[in-house]
């Protein structure tokens, strides 16, 4: 799946402390832009919503909110953890681990 | 008397919310705001809470009393794991393990000796904890049947760590076991206001635990959340102040404590199931300063009140408003109609502003449907 920037925030938590980036498609290196174009085929990111469990949130579970976006196209998602398909994962991890990183780098 | 406005109950998880808070079109705001009011969904709703009460009974196995487990996930997903430590054994050699069943069990005993509250459900339900969940997991949380720990930062380098291990503090094992409490009491929906009580009175008894075990008395005490939680990397005492809400931590990498302490500082946002860990600021300072108004130790005045209020008063949809003429109202119950309790009870509740006689509305009474819709532009902002 084709992207050109994803906004990714993770909100809640115990500690309630927002992670937060905005990922520009163009910003990353090739090979990681492909992992994500695959992961994202590979969940069907724009069938997502009507994959998460219908279920209330658990105390202190972490939010997540995602939202893909393609020239004027564009799809959300936001769901806590435990409403996730086990698919979504993968992605959650790079995505988070991007937002990790450009947190600690920002001084 | 200003009327509560409760136009539908507060049953709104965040799969609803993503399609609302889309920056779409209008028609598709409105498609938004007509799926929240579809009945037939909301019976869903109502029926998967239900469900996930229905889950927790079911491992209630009625025990006789203090009964613990403490399993590890060696950092897979998988719960409750291996079990490493049951009630009765000598401890282990992994700090974390010793720490969620000592925590535990002076949880436990707050309850007991000061509630007369025999464990989660008052049935003696056994206490499971699951500490080592995942890889650099900053994060425990309530899973409906269990209190889950991860490991802070522990997979990166020491100077690179912002988070502890979970099980550190003493009152965060209070404040996850008290969620299961709520779970069966006043089942308080997770979202907006009533989520934001739910929080408040995690940190209300997680709080109450650590006090107690120290032997402080409400002026002794920090009444900080999560203390020692922070590594020394960051700019910050812990992770939520009930006494001064906003100011536990101030960090270039982190950012700064979002709480706010009064109902005109009140953050309408729908990251964070509607803000339930910000918002409970206001609630959890109100408790501060009933405390500190009544002196001695928290737990047994101000405590009673608010335990009581948890366990026969609030209700799924609750909002600060009833909260707050509720433990005015058991105040008089338990200690009298004047009294200084019952004072001190008003007095934390004007100082957040609100007014338990309701002659003074707060800026945010509204049920959570009304603050969703003014969050994304569908309802006139108050006045
Ligand atoms: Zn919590």
């Amino acid at each position: 799946m084709k992207f050109e920037k994803i906004r990714f925030e993770r909100s809640g938590g115990f500690a309630g402390i927002r992670l937060a980036t905005e990922i520009e498609a163009e910003a990353l290196p090739e090979d990681q832009k492909k992992e994500i174009a695959e992961l994202l085929d590979d969940m069907d990111f724009e069938e997502l919503p009507a994959k998460l469990a219908n279920r209330m949130p658990l105390p202190d579970e972490f939010v997540y909110s995602i939202v893909v976006e393609f020239g004027d196209q564009k799809y959300e998602v936001m769901a806590g953890e435990s409403a996730l398909p086990g698919d979504a994962q993968p992605l959650i991890e790079i995505l988070e681990g991007i937002a990790k990183q450009r947190m600690r780098k920002k001084d | 008397m200003t009327a509560h406005l409760h136009p539908i109950n507060c049953i709104v998880p965040p799969h609803m919310l993503e399609k609302i808070a889309t920056n779409g079109t209008e028609a598709q705001r409105n498609l938004a705001i007509e799926t929240l009011k579809a009945s037939e969904r909301m019976r869903g709703q109502r029926r998967a809470l239900m469900d996930f009460s229905a889950a927790a009974f079911r491992v209630a196995a009625a025990g006789a009393g203090k009964e613990r487990i403490v399993y590890d996930a060696k950092n897979g997903t998988s719960l409750p794991g291996t079990p490493v430590r049951k009630e009765g054994d000598p401890p282990s050699s992994d700090v974390a393990v010793n720490e969620a069943y000592d925590g535990s069990g002076v949880t436990y005993d707050l309850f007991k000796d000061i509630y007369d509250r025999n464990s989660i459900d008052n049935n003696g339900m056994r206490m499971d904890s699951t500490v080592h969940y995942r890889k650099g997991y900053d994060n425990a949380f309530w899973n409906g049947e269990q209190m889950v720990y991860g490991d802070g930062d522990e997979d990166l380098p020491p100077a690179e760590r912002l988070f502890n291990r979970f099980t550190i503090a003493i009152d965060i094992i209070g404040h996850e076991l008290t969620h299961g409490v709520t779970q069966f009491e006043a089942k308080l929906v997770y979202s907006f206001q009533p989520g934001a009580l739910n929080e408040s009175m995690s940190d209300v008894f997680g709080s109450l635990v650590k006090q107690r075990h120290l032997n402080q008395t409400a002026a002794e005490a920090d009444w900080i959340i999560g203390a020692g939680l922070l590594t020394e990397n960051v700019n910050g005492v812990g992770i939520r102040s009930m006494k001064e809400p906003g100011t536990a931590y101030n960090d270039p990498v982190l950012g700064k404590d979002p709480q706010p302490g009064h109902m005109k500082d009140y953050v309408n946002t729908v990251s964070d199931n509607g803000g339930v860990h910000i918002n409970s600021g206001i609630p959890n300072r109100a408790f501060y300063i009933t405390a500190t108004e009544l002196g001695g130790y928290a737990w047994e005045k101000a405590g009673q009140i608010w335990y009581v209020t948890l366990r026969d008063k609030l209700g799924t949809n609750s909002q600060f408003q009833d909260c707050a003429n509720l433990t005015y109202a058991v105040a008089a119950d338990l200690f009298g109609a004047g009294s200084l309790e019952q004072m001190a009870v008003k007095k934390g509740w004007a100082e957040v502003g609100i007014n338990v006689d309701g002659t003074t509305p707060p800026p945010e009474p509204g049920g959570c449907l009304e603050s969703l819709l003014r969050i994304i532009g569908a309802a006139p902002a108050k006045k």
